[in-house]
Order: structure tokens, then C-alpha cells, then sequence
């Protein structure tokens, strides 16, 4: 599990450091660089993959920018480099990173360290012999040299796994074309019906996922039940887009044949709810992942109780998963296990210079008893009381 | 880099946090601070229109001493913030809660038996009063070790006349802080229309505020105290 991550120079970023558990929950106004944190991962978990450059950016899910943008210009002086790092238990990953400013070249890499305790399993810097190229990663080649289970190859491989999903209503329902497809679910929620199918069928093996599917269930309270199914076999409209295979609902209160509905018909917190069960459940899914936005569609209380099962898919899982969430929702915060350690809220606010601070809120025994009376983070937050708010 | 000052606000309305942010980065000196503005849980339906931006800080207080259920100061909201600053202006002292229907159950203090205002000058007796119901809104009888109390004397505007209009002849009066005229002076100057405050006015004249605020020290008293009261508490870089 990567429990720390420094950014540096990297857009609002100008130096930030977060201690992460296995869910993080960050909140705040818009523009506050919430999706800065997730991109900076996303170039980080790039760089631990070997290249960087706007096609592995954009598959990951990094909003491709405008290279001068991707340098923080605070001062004067532009910084040399944009610097990440990810330490997990024992091992750390550093990196500082000169990106083009033509579109088309690959960023370069200036210096790496792969470190695992205190050893050093590789290094580069500008004064390296041998002039390897800068523009391809030293530490993805060495950690494949690495023993499996190697602390500091599961730190890469982590890594190298991370992706931001953004899921959208159009894409969910099927109706638009998922841009960034992978398995089990694109990174827009493309693939969602053929995932559900993969996740309702592992569950004879695989109780978490049993257990998943079930709760998912219980949070869609219009419906008796849910599946896929192949597109030729459902009722479904024209505008439908031509998905081979779709959501398939059962709704609970209208009569026997005429009852059953697509994903293209139902309410999209539903199809939100099972987005969110198959990434903390299907097998396939990545052990790093960001979801952004994480809350369309979703009503209130049913967001609360979402985030509250999703915490609890993914603490449970049988393979380490760890998420980072970016959410609007105050009722999100009042689902939060926070008494948990795993589970982290942050907000997040630009300073007054216009740098991006992102702060733990810590759970204390006051913040328990007033939410006890009613008091809960939820309003504290709308209040301003744990930052993360515009000035509006 | 030294770590940002975290600076909470609980005022009146949006172009007081204007007036005190250009003051807070001048006393900060390039120190970079995280701002937040803070407000009570108000639904603007129910508001009247009557009531002033100071009965939303009267609620927010008030909403302080329910949450805590104990000392005011014993609230997260100041273990969460390096200072909380709460400001109203001085001009609240000759209100009456009787005045605003929306106020329930108001303390037992002056501005319930009559109002807080005193002759001026000094400015000072009247915002010493006016601090003391201040404190009692939050069930507090001294100042919480983390809040800076901001009471300009008559109101905030006090201070953009003196900051961006140093040549005015009631500027340069040494009884400034006890004059009721500045808020017509406002209108005159185009920063206030229709009685209204205009925002872009304001964010358009904060670096003029933030580069005037010595001489708005020098000139009024609670902008001093303010000054000293907010610097005490700023953390080391």
C-alpha cells in the first residue's frame, strides 16, 4: 500500500505530502486541485511504468494539458523539474521529471530511486555513465529483475496499476462510447454490463464478491434484481446505443412482463451504485485507483450508504486494494468509517498564493460527541468548519 | 517555504472578508495563509431581509455554544484553524435584538436591555462593549486563546476610507472611528450603489487596502488592535 506521496512543482501542486490509508476521501471547493492529486499519481504511475508521455497519460485517465500548465509557476523562476514520490511500508520511489513542451515527445527523466529500506536498487541522475535514455524509466526495467513479491517491485507494480475513472451517465447507460476501455470497466464506466456479468457469476467463489452484489442490491431499492444481458433479448429503445450486452433490471413494483428494464431505462444511480461494486469486487479490478467525482446522480442518503458499503468492499477485499475518491457530496462524509484508520478524509484548499493545501481531518472524540447531538461533518463542513469550501 | 497560516473568517458578508484578507496579507508579510470563510447553518429563506450580515455571526456564535456543549473555545473549529477571526462592526452596537424577529431567546446582555453604544470618542468604549456581548453570544466571558475579535469602529468601511482615500478631509480627521459618514462616502466613490456593496469594487481596491494598511493602523485604533491581537497568535514559519 503506497502510505505516503510527495508532489512537487506539479500545477496547484507545489509541495504537498499526504499519508494515505486504503480509502481517501478528498473534498473541496472546485479548482481546488483535488483531480491535480489523482493526475500527479497518474504521472507518477507512469514513471514507474517506464514512459510518460500524453498517450499513457490520457490512458490513465490524466486530463492531457497544456504542456507550459504542467509546471507550478508560483515564482518567478520556473522550477527545473516536477518531483514525485510514493513510499510504501519498507520501500520508495522517487522521481523528478523535465516534461516536453512539444505535445508529441515524451517526457524525460532527470533523476530516479528505487529504494528498498535503506539498499538502493537503482538509481539515475543527469551525471550517469553511459547516457541510458531519459526517456524511458530505469526502475521499470530493474524491477522486473526483482524477485515477485519484492517490496519494492509491488511498490512499482502498484504503481503501475493506477488509473482515475471518471464515470459518466452515457457511458454507463451505454449510449455513448467508452474512450478509455480496459478491463473490467472503461475508465468513463464502458463495459459496465459484461463486468456485473463477470462479477454476479465469480460469486460462487468468492464471497466478497457475494457480498457485494448482494449490498448493491439492497442500495437499488426499486429493484427485485439485476444482471446482463445480451442487447437482442432486452426491450429496448432505439435510441439505445449498440452495446452487445445491457444492464438488466428488474423492477419490483411493476406486473410480471413488463417489468424488466436496461440500463438505457434506469435511473442512473443504480447503474453508479454497481459501477462502484464492480471496482471494489471484480477480480480485474486495478489494486490503486482513483475515482473522480465519484458521486453523479447519486441521491443523498443513497451516496451516505454507498460510500459506506464501498469502504467496507474495499477493507474487506481478499486482494489489497486502495482508492482515492474526490467527492462533492456532504453526505458522503457521514458514511465514512472514519473512526477507522484506513479510511481518510482530507480537504482540500487553494492558499491565498493560489497553492494547493490538503489537510487530514482527524476524527476526534469532540467531532464524535457532536456529531452524536446532531452535529455531524457533514454540516460542519457546508459551515466551513473543516476548510475545503469556496468563498461564496 | 514556511507552512501557511491557516486563517479562518466569520464576518458580516463578502466584502468584509475582502477588507480582511488584503489586511491579513499585509500583516503576513508574503507569508502565504489558507483562508476559509465560515458561515452559520442559515437558510436564506427564512432570513429577513431587515437582518444585517452581524446576525449571521450572532448565529453562527450561537451555533458555536451548541455544538461545543461546553465552552465555546472547546470547539474543533479552533483546533482546526491557527486563528479564527470574528468580525462585526462596531456599528451593531446601537441595535437591539427586539429589532430582529428572527433572533430567538437572545443572552440577557446590553444590546437585550437597550443597546451597547457608548459616546465616542474614545472608540474604544463602544467596542469594548460591543466585544463583551460578542463574547457572551458564544458563552465566553474572555477571548478564546485561538479568535481574533475584529470590531472596526463605526464599521469596516472606516477602513477602506482611510486606505484608499487618504486625501479625503474626514480621512485625515483624528476622529475618523467616530464618524457615521463613510458608507455615504462610499457611494460617493463608487464602491457602494443603491446600498449595496459592490464586491468587484472591493477585490478591485484590496491591494490598495493591503498596501494602505500602516497608515489604516496608525489611523484607527481597533485596526491596531486588530493588527496586534491577529499577529500574537500567528504560528512560527
Amino acid at each position: 500500500m503506497i502510505n505516503k506521496l510527495t508532489v512537487e512543482s506539479f500545477k496547484t501542486l507545489e509541495k504537498v505530502e499526504v499519508e494515505l490509508g486504503t480509502v481517501n476521501v478528498f473534498v473541496g471547493a472546485n479548482g481546488s486541485g483535488k483531480s491535480n492529486l489523482l493526475e500527479a499519481l497518474g504521472v507518477l504511475a507512469s514513471a514507474a511504468d517506464g514512459k510518460v508521455d500524453d498517450q499513457v497519460l490520457l490512458n490513465r485517465g490524466v486530463r492531457p494539458g497544456v504542456p507550459e500548465l504542467y509546471k507550478s509557476a508560483f515564482q518567478e523562476k520556473l522550477p527545473q523539474h516536477i518531483y514525485f514520490a510514493a513510499h510504501n511500508e519498507k520501500s520508495s520511489y522517487e522521481v523528478s521529471l523535465l516534461n516536453p513542451l512539444e505535445v508529441t515527445r515524451p517526457w524525460r527523466f532527470k533523476t530516479e530511486l528505487l529504494m528498498r529500506g535503506h539498499d538502493k536498487v537503482t538509481s539515475r541522475s543527469p551525471r550517469l555513465k553511459g547516457n541510458p535514455n531519459t526517456e524511458r524509466g530505469l526502475a521499470a526495467l530493474e524491477a522486473l529483475k526483482l524477485k515477485k513479491g519484492d517490496g519494492a517491485r509491488r511498490l512499482l507494480e502498484q504503481l503501475q496499476e493506477f488509473v482515475i475513472f471518471s464515470p459518466t451517465t452515457p457511458v454507463l447507460r451505454g449510449t455513448s462510447p467508452e474512450t478509455k476501455p480496459r478491463q473490467p470497466v472503461g475508465l468513463h464506466g464502458g463495459r459496465l454490463p459484461e463486468a456485473v456479468h463477470e462479477l454476479l457469476r465469480s460469486r460462487k467463489d468468492n464471497p466478497q464478491a457475494k457480498k457485494a452484489c448482494s449490498e448493491a442490491l439492497a442500495l437499488i431499492d426499486w429493484a427485485r434484481q439485476y444482471g446482463s444481458a445480451a442487447a437482442v433479448d432486452m426491450p429496448l429503445s432505439a435510441a439505445a446505443g449498440a452495446s452487445p450486452r445491457v444492464i438488466r433490471f428488474v423492477d419490483r413494483y411493476m406486473r410480471e412482463g413488463r417489468n424488466v428494464l436496461s440500463g438505457y431505462d434506469a435511473s442512473e444511480g443504480a447503474l453508479y451504485v454497481l459501477f462502484l461494486a464492480v471496482l471494489a469486487a471484480h477480480q480485474d479490478s486495478p489494486h490503486l485507483f482513483a475515482v473522480d467525482n465519484a458521486d453523479h446522480g447519486l441521491n443523498p442518503r443513497l451516496a451516505k450508504t454507498l460510500f459506506k458499503q464501498f469502504c467496507g468492499w474495499i477493507l474487506e477485499s481478499p486482494e489489497p486494494r486502495q482508492v482515492l475518491v474526490t467527492t462533492h457530496n456532504p453526505q458522503v462524509l457521514d458514511g465514512l468509517p472514519l473512526r477507522d484508520d484506513r479510511v481518510r478524509l482530507f480537504t482540500v484548499a487553494r492558499t491565498d498564493a493560489g497553492r494547493t493545501s490538503i489537510r487530514r481531518v482527524e476524527i476526534t472524540d469532540k467531532l464524535l460527541e457532536m456529531a452524536e447531538k446532531g452535529w455531524t461533518l457533514s454540516r460542519l463542513w457546508i459551515m466551513g468548519h473543516i476548510g475545503g469550501m469556496p468563498h461564496v | 517555504m514556511s507552512k501557511p497560516v491557516k486563517v479562518a473568517f466569520v464576518m458580516e458578508g463578502s466584502t468584509d472578508f475582502v477588507v480582511l484578507r488584503a489586511a491579513v496579507r499585509a500583516l503576513l508579510n508574503g507569508r502565504d495563509f489558507e483562508p476559509t470563510s465560515v458561515w452559520p447553518e442559515l437558510d436564506e429563506n427564512l432570513r429577513p431581509k431587515a437582518e444585517g450580515g452581524w446576525g449571521a455571526v450572532y448565529k453562527w456564535c450561537r451555533q458555536l455554544l451548541e455544538q461545543a456543549d461546553g465552552p465555546a473555545r472547546d470547539n474543533p473549529v479552533f483546533a482546526m484553524n491557527d486563528m479564527v477571526v470574528i468580525q462585526v462592526d462596531a456599528d451593531v452596537a446601537r441595535a437591539r435584538y427586539s429589532d430582529y424577529k428572527s433572533i430567538k431567546n437572545p443572552p440577557d446582555d446590553e444590546l437585550f436591555r437597550h443597546t451597547c453604544e457608548k459616546p465616542c470618542p474614545p472608540p474604544s468604549d463602544t467596542t469594548n462593549a460591543l466585544r463583551t456581548v460578542m463574547l457572551g453570544w458564544m458563552g465566553e466571558t474572555a477571548v478564546p486563546p485561538k479568535a481574533v475579535l475584529c470590531t472596526p469602529s463605526k464599521s469596516i468601511e472606516t477602513w477602506v476610507v482611510v486606505a484608499l482615500f487618504p486625501d479625503d478631509k474626514d480621512a485625515k480627521s483624528p476622529k475618523i472611528e467616530c464618524w457615521w459618514g463613510t458608507e455615504p462616502r462610499l457611494r460617493k466613490y463608487g464602491l457602494i450603489k443603491s446600498g449595496q456593496k459592490l464586491i468587484d469594487k472591493y477585490r478591485a481596491n484590496e491591494q490598495g487596502i493591503q498596501d494602505a494598511w500602516p497608515d489604516v493602523r496608525a489611523k484607527c485604533t481597533e485596526a491596531e488592535r486588530f493588527s496586534t491581537d491577529f499577529l500574537a497568535l500567528v504560528p512560527a514559519g
